[in-house]
């Protein structure tokens, strides 16, 4: 479960560039939930989902992620909350060029110290569920678009997080990656995971597996669409 | 084959002395920029703060520490260097035979590798509280981290300076002592560093030491009472008793174990031990000593600041650790400080 | 714990061996002139320690002591009545009276070193260096038997004949047959050297009958050497005693003074090296922030990128050392040196044709590692650091 308690983001407060990135942001998101935020860019959408995604720590308020206060947590505990807790999805999928699909999935177990054949085992269960077995060995310059989407997808998985969260999955994705990106976070949504997806396009948020949508705008959450 | 006469000649620029110095420049340098990074962090440091200067402030403390990990390092690689340079310059200097006669050719010498000794302790010492430090999300010890970082600068800079002396005032041609006069059981010179008291009795001493140490250490490694912290008292102790069993434990490996080593009974040096004719049995020996004492160190200080916010669980779990590994170590240190002489007495020699 | 620690330090350094390898081309160019540093240091450590070999070679030669006589601070001659003297102390195992001296050759501007042993007959061996008898015959009874080395042969053009004359004093000749040619392996310390019989010495300086230029003196147990030496400087008043030891310490100081001095010489390379690794260190891609952005993202700390910098650094100073060093073994071993040879042999008019030999020794390992690995790891310490301070949230 994800809670927010009038949570502010300030940004170079003490300074004359200070940015008031999220003014009194109040948000409850239950176990198991898929929620699609919308915003225009600049709207604080992205410190919203790093907030979330407990890559930053909110000047003010509560943040308390999966049980766990966030609300000032020094950036060390952060990341150690992290890389049990979330799995993410970036826009452009922010894969490393020049390592093989297989590396790439397992770059979050490297300083977990698991060994490498563990680390292989759980990467192929989850290429194995991701149809992504016959590229293992592949350099991610020489796979497609799709390929690319779910190896992504399989990297977020790999600690088995209970949150995920997708910023802008499918901007760049045709019709048929995007529908088939959807159908995977409805096989998400059955396994128990709470899903969160920041995205302005229709083929998600008119998705039959999102429960709500919620708009922000100038730092501010507006009502919520369901 | 000409003219032999000899000159004085600086050994600044002996190849020993510029790693020597290399390695002390590098050492100074990873601490001032440790030391420079700890004046901001005592200055700004607000853990509630979300700032980015904050948040700048808890990557420096990353650096600091890597910086102090760094220097320990050189430290150590710098004290084996000077032992070993000290024996090569017995080569050259008259009337050295070891590297003992080359470290007391001047007065800066035994300074010298005393200071870096008591530098490598304190480096310890900090990075031990630099890890406890950052297992609490409070950062209970920042501030007391920082500022014996601040007292360890001084010693790292008076080293340096000794160091560099001690170079700079090697001559080749004044004669200096050996260990035989040094550490000899003979008042005959006034040159004697070891003639405190009879062996029997330094051995006795030893031995109480040894046990009131151990006793200590093994107070502190297990559950001590309801809040499960070790008594401040306690803790204060076992650094005393540490720093006492270091100090006795080298004149301890001089005075009786050496000569057992060498098979002279006036050959008594702690130096020649690392050498290749006594098997280097002094890297294991001396391993064991600096790791049971940096063990109980890390230990008694675990212990100490245990109260700290957030620090209860990681430092019960050092307080454990460090005190079993240091007993272990100390075991096997007394071990090698008497096998020598057991085996010379079971095959039965003199007397 | 300790064990995952490990495990965690082998993935780092597994993913820092990958990242080596996708910015192949500028870690290169770092990796080159860090061999060529190493390369340099270790020629000259390599060069220096094989002559030092070679001086200890020479020093088996030398007597336990020798004795000689000093007038207004310059070398006179003893008598041979001084040897009696001497032979009362105890402890002694040997005393031999010797005539050393130099030759300047005329012919061809050569300054030969002349020793006149007593021992010496024509066909002896000479404690410490190999002597060949060289085949033919005395054709007189007249000439002295002379053992010479390489340079004195190819400067008197000895190969095909073995008579030759040396100016006496007066500039009368006399006259020599070489009896045995000094090995070339023993060059450093025969190349300009004759050894002849004490009495030829004696004749070829205008010495008196009762003249000596040394007393060597060999001691049954070397722990007295010292005792001895300092007893007969008692005996012998004027007298200059100089013992093994002595001069051992003394081509030490020689040796070790000048490749200190290289070595300082060389540090500005050192210096130029470590800024160049600074800037290196420094200049991080934007390919090379996004990495690292995305890794801190998916849940890499501050401290495991510091570690995979470190582990980069580590194997280049590795892959570094074992390129400088391999190349300054054949250096030495196949060119003899031949960039530093010159500064560390010196004057001398006559080079002996020396052959180096490398020797390992632990220690030139520490003297590079602290010389050159040490100041490169330190100045990427703080580059490292800087490279790892991107903020993760920078890709969302």
């Amino acid at each position: 479960m994800i809670t927010l308690e009038s949570v502010e983001k300030w940004y170079k407060r003490t300074t004359d560039n200070a940015v008031h990135a999220l003014k009194d942001i109040t948000l409850h998101i239950p176990d198991n939930e898929v929620i699609c935020i919308q915003g225009p860019s600049g709207s604080g959408k992205s410190t919203l989902l790093s907030i979330i995604g407990c890559l930053l720590a909110p000047t003010s308020g509560k943040a308390i992620i999966n049980g766990k206060p966030l609300s000032r947590l020094p950036d060390r505990f952060l990341t150690l909350y992290r890389r049990e807790t979330i799995g993410f999805i970036f826009q452009r999928f922010h894969l490393i060029p020049g390592l093989s699909v297989t590396a790439n999935i397992t770059i979050p177990l490297l300083p977990l110290g698991i060994s490498p054949a563990e680390r292989r085992q759980r990467a192929e269960r989850q290429m194995a569920r991701l149809s992504l077995s016959h590229r293992r060995d592949f350099d991610i310059a020489h796979i497609s678009g799709g390929e690319l989407q779910r190896t992504a997808i399989a990297r977020a998985l790999i600690n088995d997080p209970p949150i995920i969260i997708a910023d802008e999955p499918t901007a760049h994705l045709d019709e048929q990656l995007s529908n088939h990106f959807m159908s995977i976070i409805a096989e998400l949504r059955s396994a128990g995971k709470t899903i969160v997806i920041a995205s302005h396009d229709p083929r998600v948020t008119d998705h039959p597996v999102v429960d709500r949508c919620l708009r922000i705008r100038n730092g501010r959450l507006a009502g919520a669409k369901t | 084959m000409g003219g032999l006469r000899e000159r004085k000649r600086n050994m600044l620029t002996d190849v020993w002395s510029i790693g020597l110095l290399s390695c002390s420049a590098v050492t100074l340098f990873l601490m001032l920029v440790g030391v420079k990074t700890g004046w901001r962090i005592l200055r700004f440091w607000n853990v509630d703060s979300d700032s980015e200067l904050q948040i700048r402030l808890e990557e420096e403390v990353y650096l600091s520490a890597v910086l102090v990990e760094f220097g320990f390092a050189v430290q150590l690689l710098s004290v084996v260097m000077l032992v070993l340079a000290a024996d090569y310059f017995s080569t050259i200097l008259v009337g050295a035979m070891c590297a003992a006669g080359s470290l007391t050719a001047n007065g800066y010498g035994i300074p010298a590798l005393l200071v870096k000794l008591v530098t490598l302790f304190l480096s310890a010492a900090w990075i031990v509280c630099h890890k406890l430090d950052i297992s609490s999300e409070y950062y209970p010890l920042v501030k007391r981290k920082y500022l014996l970082l601040f007292g360890i600068l001084p010693l790292l800079v008076l080293d340096s300076t000794l160091l560099f002396l001690y170079l700079y005032n090697l001559e080749p041609d004044i004669i200096t002592s050996c260990c035989g006069v040094l550490f000899s059981d003979q008042d005959s010179n006034g040159y004697n560093l070891l003639n405190v008291m009879p062996t029997s009795g330094l051995l006795t001493l030893y031995g109480a030491l040894v046990i009131m140490t151990a006793f200590l250490t093994h107070q502190m490694s297990r559950q001590v009472g309801k809040t499960g912290a070790v008594a401040p008292l306690t803790a204060v102790s076992a650094l005393g008793s540490w720093a006492g069993l270091y100090f006795f434990s080298l004149v301890v490996i001089t005075v009786y174990t050496s000569p057992y080593v060498y098979a002279m009974p006036h050959h008594r040096c702690p130096f020649d031990l690392l050498k290749a004719p006594f098997q280097m049995v002094g890297y294991p020996l001396y391993f064991f000593l600096h790791g049971s004492v940096i063990g109980g160190f890390s230990c008694a200080v675990a212990a100490l600041v245990e109260k700290q916010k957030g620090l209860a669980e990681s430092s019960a779990r050092l307080r454990r650790r460090a005190g079993r590994l240091s007993l272990i170590f100390l075991a096997l240190l007394l071990l090698m400080i008497v096998y020598q002489p057991l085996i010379y007495w079971f095959r039965g020699g003199e007397g | 714990m300790a064990f995952d620690n490990l495990n965690r330090q082998i993935n780092i350094l597994d993913y820092a061996l990958g990242s080596l390898w996708r910015n192949r081309f500028k870690n290169c160019g770092v990796l080159l002139v860090f061999g060529l540093v190493i390369f340099i240091i270790a020629s000259f450590r390599l060069v220096t320690s094989s002559l030092d070999n070679a001086a200890e070679q020479l020093l088996t030669t030398v007597p336990d002591i020798t004795v000689q006589k000093m007038t207004a601070g310059r070398q006179d001659v003893l008598q041979y009545g001084d040897i009696e003297k001497i032979a009362v102390l105890f402890g002694i195992k040997e005393i031999k009276p010797r005539i050393w001296g130099y030759y300047f050759d005329e012919v061809n501007g050569a300054n030969y070193t002349v020793i006149g042993d007593a021992a010496f007959h024509g066909r002896e061996q000479l404690p410490g260096l190999s002597i060949v008898e060289r085949p033919g015959e005395r054709l007189s009874q007249d000439l002295s038997p002379v053992a010479a080395g390489q340079s004195v042969i190819s400067g008197r053009n000895l190969q095909g004949r073995s008579s030759f004359s040396l100016f006496r004093p007066d500039l009368s000749l006399k006259s020599f047959y070489l009896s045995g040619v000094f090995l070339e392996a023993t060059s450093l310390v025969t190349g300009d050297l004759m050894v002849m019989e004490i009495k030829a010495a004696a004749d070829l300086f205008a010495m008196g009958d009762d003249e000596l230029t040394d007393i060597v003196v060999s001691v049954g147990n070397p722990a007295e050497i010292e005792t001895i030496a300092e007893k007969i400087s008692e005996l012998i008043p004027g007298s200059r005693v100089i013992t093994k030891k002595q001069i051992r310490k003394t081509y030490r100081a020689a040796f070790g003074w000048r490749s200190g001095f290289g070595l300082v010489c060389l540090l500005g390379s050192v210096a130029a090296f470590v800024i160049l690794a600074w800037d290196k260190a420094s200049g991080l891609s934007e390919e090379q922030m996004r990495e690292v952005a995305i890794v801190k993202a998916v849940g890499w700390q501050t401290a495991d990128i510091m570690s995979v910098r470190f582990w980069e650094s580590v194997v280049i100073s590795i892959l570094a050392f074992i390129l400088g060093y391999t190349l300054a073994w054949a250096h030495v071993l196949w060119f003899d040196g031949l960039l530093f040879k010159p500064i560390l042999l010196g004057w001398s008019v006559l080079n002996p044709p020396l052959s180096l030999l490398p020797v390992f020794h632990l220690a030139d390992l520490l003297l590079i590692f602290s010389i050159s690995i040490l100041p490169y790891l330190a100045a990427t310490v703080i580059p490292a650091w800087r490279s790892a301070l991107v903020r993760p949230d920078s890709i969302v």
